[in-house]
C-alpha cells in the first residue's frame, strides 16, 4: 500500500469527500471474521459459535501525508450506520488501523508480551479517536491522544473514515507508532459491525500485515 | 469455569418467609450506590414479586451461567426497557401547568423516542400479582443482588480480565478502569444482575458495600432491612447464622442451582398456608405454594428444607427449644451480620474526596 506525499492542509486530507483523496490511489482490503478458536474466554466462543459476524467483507483503503502528518481513508458498504448506543444492548459500528511496534509483532492476539502493537481506533459515537497499546489478547489499553483525529461520514449505505495521526509518535502515549517519509512498515485493518453485536475480538480483520510504503 | 479458591467467602442468607416487600434494602443500595447520572435505571438490588418475571423481564430465561458439563451457556444481552427505564412523570402539567383538576399524574418513557409514550414495563412491575386463583392464589417476594458466586460466570466471560474475586473474602468486583463496556458479563449473568452505565461505558454491579465491610460495618441492604430477613457473615464462621443455616440446619438454599455458578446468596424458602380443596375445606397435604414451584427456583434439596421448617416450627410451637427458630426469629439484630456490627453512625467520616 502507497502513501502518496501530497502538499495539502491537514483540514483538508481529514474530510473523506475531499478532492484531494481523488489523487490517493486506493486498494481493496479483504477482511474476514477473526477465528473463533483464538477468542480469549469459553462465554465468547461459545456465545458466537454459529452466529455469523465479521459482516464487513471488504473495505477501500486509501493513504496519504503531508510530512507532518499521515492519513488512512477507509471506505465500506453499511446499509446502516449504528452510531449512537440508544438502548443497553446496542453497539456502534467501528474500525481501527493496526501497526507492529516491534517489527516482528504478530498480527493474530494484537502482538504479544514484548511485542507490542499499536491501533488507531474510530468508533462512530466518538469525536475523537482513540490510541491503543496491546501486548496479547484482553492487555489492550485505549488512551486519549491529542495527535490523533477523524472525520466520518455515512452516506448511500457506506461509510466513509478518514484517521489521521502525525507521523512522529511524539505527544502520544507510550508504545505509539512512530513512522517516517520514505520508510516501509506494515498495517492492518478492522470493522466492527455494530447492529450486529460486534465488539472485542469479534470482529472483521484483514489477517495478515500489508506493506506500507511511505513516500518521501 | 475458573475454579478459584478464595481463602474466606463471605455469603448471605435471606428469609423467604420473613420478606415483606418493602423495597428498604433496595433504597438503601440505590441511595448509596447507584444515584449518580445515568445510574437511574439500576437497582443493584431489587425485591421481585414471584412468581412473576422478574427483574430484568423473564430473567430466568435469558441464559448464561452453564452447562451440567461446566460450560459457558450463551445468554441475551437484555435492553433498558426489560430492566425497567427510568420513568418522567409529567408534573409541571399536573402541578404548574393548570391542569390540576383535568390531567393526572402518570409515567412516561423517557428518552427522545418513549416521549410521551406509557410504559409497559419496569423493574418491579408484576408486583403483587403473583399466581393462583382465589382462594388459593399466592405470592412471595424474592431480592435479588449480585449473587458473589464461587464460579461466576460474569468473571469467566470477561475477555479483559476486569472482573475478579478477592482472594480474603470471594467478592466479586468489575475494575471500571480494565471494564470496556462489551457487555459479556451481562449476558454470562445467569441472574442478570449486571446493569450497563452508557455514560462510563461500562458495568455495574452489587459490589457488596466493600468500603463498609473494610470499616467493620455490615452491607447497607444488610443493615437497613427492617424485617431482620438478611442475614450475613463469613460461610465458615461456625458461630455464624450463615453457617448454621446453609450448613447446620440446611434451610438456606441458593436460587437456581443448575445455573452452575454456585451463587452464595442463600435463600430460606418460603412455606405457605395449605390450600382449600373445591369444598372449601382445608386441604392439609397441598401447600398455597405449589412444591413444585419452589423446586423449579431452589432444586430439589428444598423439600428437606421445608420439612425442617416446619418440624422445628411445630418444636417451638409446643414449647419447645429450637435453636433453628432462635436463628430466624433473629432475637438479637446484630448476630445476623457478626462480626460486622460497627455503626457506621459512630465512624469518623473520612473527607471527601473531590
Amino acid at each position: 500500500m502507497q502513501v502518496k506525499r501530497i502538499d495539502a492542509k491537514s483540514a483538508e486530507l481529514l474530510d473523506p469527500g475531499s478532492a484531494a483523496w481523488g489523487r490517493a490511489r486506493s486498494a481493496r482490503v479483504v477482511l474476514s471474521p477473526t477465528p473463533l478458536a483464538i477468542q480469549p474466554t469459553d462465554y465468547v466462543r461459545a456465545s458466537w459459535q454459529g452466529r455469523p459476524y465479521g459482516k464487513v467483507t471488504s473495505m477501500r483503503v486509501g493513504a496519504l501525508h503531508n510530512g507532518r502528518d499521515i492519513f488512512f481513508r477507509l471506505a465500506w458498504e453499511d446499509g446502516a450506520a449504528d452510531s449512537k448506543i440508544a438502548d443497553i444492548n446496542e453497539f456502534v459500528d467501528a474500525a481501527a488501523v493496526l501497526f507492529p511496534v516491534a517489527p516482528d509483532a504478530p498480527l493474530i492476539g494484537m502482538g504479544t508480551q514484548g511485542k507490542p502493537v499499536n491501533a488507531w481506533f474510530w468508533r462512530a459515537d466518538w469525536e475523537r479517536p482513540k490510541n491503543v497499546t496491546a501486548e496479547g489478547m484482553g492487555t489492550t489499553k485505549r488512551r486519549e491522544d491529542p495527535a490523533l483525529a477523524s472525520k466520518s461520514k455515512h452516506a448511500r449505505g457506506r461509510w466513509s473514515v478518514v484517521l489521521s495521526r502525525s507521523l512522529v509518535a511524539n505527544g502520544g502515549p507510550a508504545g505509539t507508532v512512530s513512522l517516517s517519509p520514505g520508510a516501509a512498515w506494515k498495517i492492518a485493518f478492522a470493522v466492527w459491525q455494530g447492529g450486529n453485536q460486534e465488539r472485542a475480538g469479534i470482529k472483521a480483520f484483514s489477517p495478515d500485515w500489508q506493506e506500507l510504503q511511505i513516500e518521501a | 469455569m475458573v475454579g478459584q479458591q478464595v481463602d474466606r467467602q463471605l455469603a448471605f442468607v435471606f428469609d423467604l418467609n420473613k420478606c415483606l416487600g418493602c423495597q428498604t434494602c433496595t433504597i438503601a443500595c440505590k441511595t448509596l450506590w447507584t444515584d449518580q447520572p445515568a445510574m437511574e435505571y439500576m437497582w443493584w438490588n431489587i425485591v421481585n414479586t414471584m412468581p412473576g418475571r422478574g427483574t430484568p423481564r423473564d430473567r430466568d430465561q435469558m441464559g448464561g451461567g452453564f452447562d451440567a458439563e461446566g460450560n459457558a451457556r450463551p445468554g441475551v444481552l437484555p435492553r433498558g426497557r426489560d430492566f425497567g427505564e427510568a420513568w418522567d412523570f409529567n408534573y409541571d402539567e399536573v402541578f404548574y401547568g393548570g391542569k390540576g383538576q383535568s390531567v393526572y399524574l402518570h409515567p412516561r418513557r423517557p428518552g427522545a423516542d418513549g416521549a410521551g409514550e406509557a410504559p409497559d414495563w419496569g423493574p418491579n412491575w408484576d408486583e403483587d400479582q403473583g399466581a393462583g386463583e382465589y382462594p388459593n392464589s399466592y405470592y412471595f417476594y424474592l431480592p435479588t443482588i449480585c449473587m458473589h458466586c464461587t464460579e461466576p460466570a460474569c468473571l469467566a466471560a470477561c475477555p479483559r480480565g476486569a472482573i475478579s474475586k478477592r482472594q480474603e473474602d470471594g467478592i466479586v468486583l468489575i475494575d471500571e478502569d480494565r471494564c470496556d463496556g462489551y457487555r459479556f458479563c451481562m449476558e454470562a449473568c445467569p441472574y442478570k444482575r449486571i446493569y450497563f452505565n452508557p455514560q462510563r461505558f461500562i458495568s455495574q454491579k452489587c459490589v457488596m458495600c466493600f468500603a463498609r465491610l473494610e470499616q467493620g460495618v455490615a452491607p447497607a441492604c444488610v443493615r437497613q432491612c427492617p424485617g431482620r430477613v438478611r442475614h450475613f457473615g463469613y460461610l465458615d464462621d461456625e458461630e455464624g447464622d450463615v453457617f448454621k443455616l446453609v450448613n447446620v440446619w440446611k434451610v438456606a438454599l441458593p436460587l437456581h442451582p443448575e445455573f452452575g455458578t454456585e451463587p452464595n446468596v442463600y435463600y430460606v424458602p418460603p412455606l405457605a398456608p395449605p390450600r382449600f380443596d373445591e369444598n372449601g375445606d382445608i386441604d392439609e397435604e397441598n401447600p398455597r405454594i405449589p412444591t413444585e414451584y419452589l423446586r423449579s427456583l431452589f432444586g430439589p434439596a428444598v423439600d428437606g428444607a421445608l420439612a425442617t421448617l416446619k418440624q422445628e416450627m411445630e418444636k417451638a410451637r409446643n414449647g419447645g427449644q429450637s435453636e433453628l427458630m432462635d436463628v430466624l426469629i433473629a432475637y438479637r439484630w446484630q448476630d445476623m451480620f457478626t462480626p460486622f456490627v460497627q455503626d457506621p453512625g459512630e465512624l469518623e467520616r473520612p473527607p471527601v474526596k473531590s
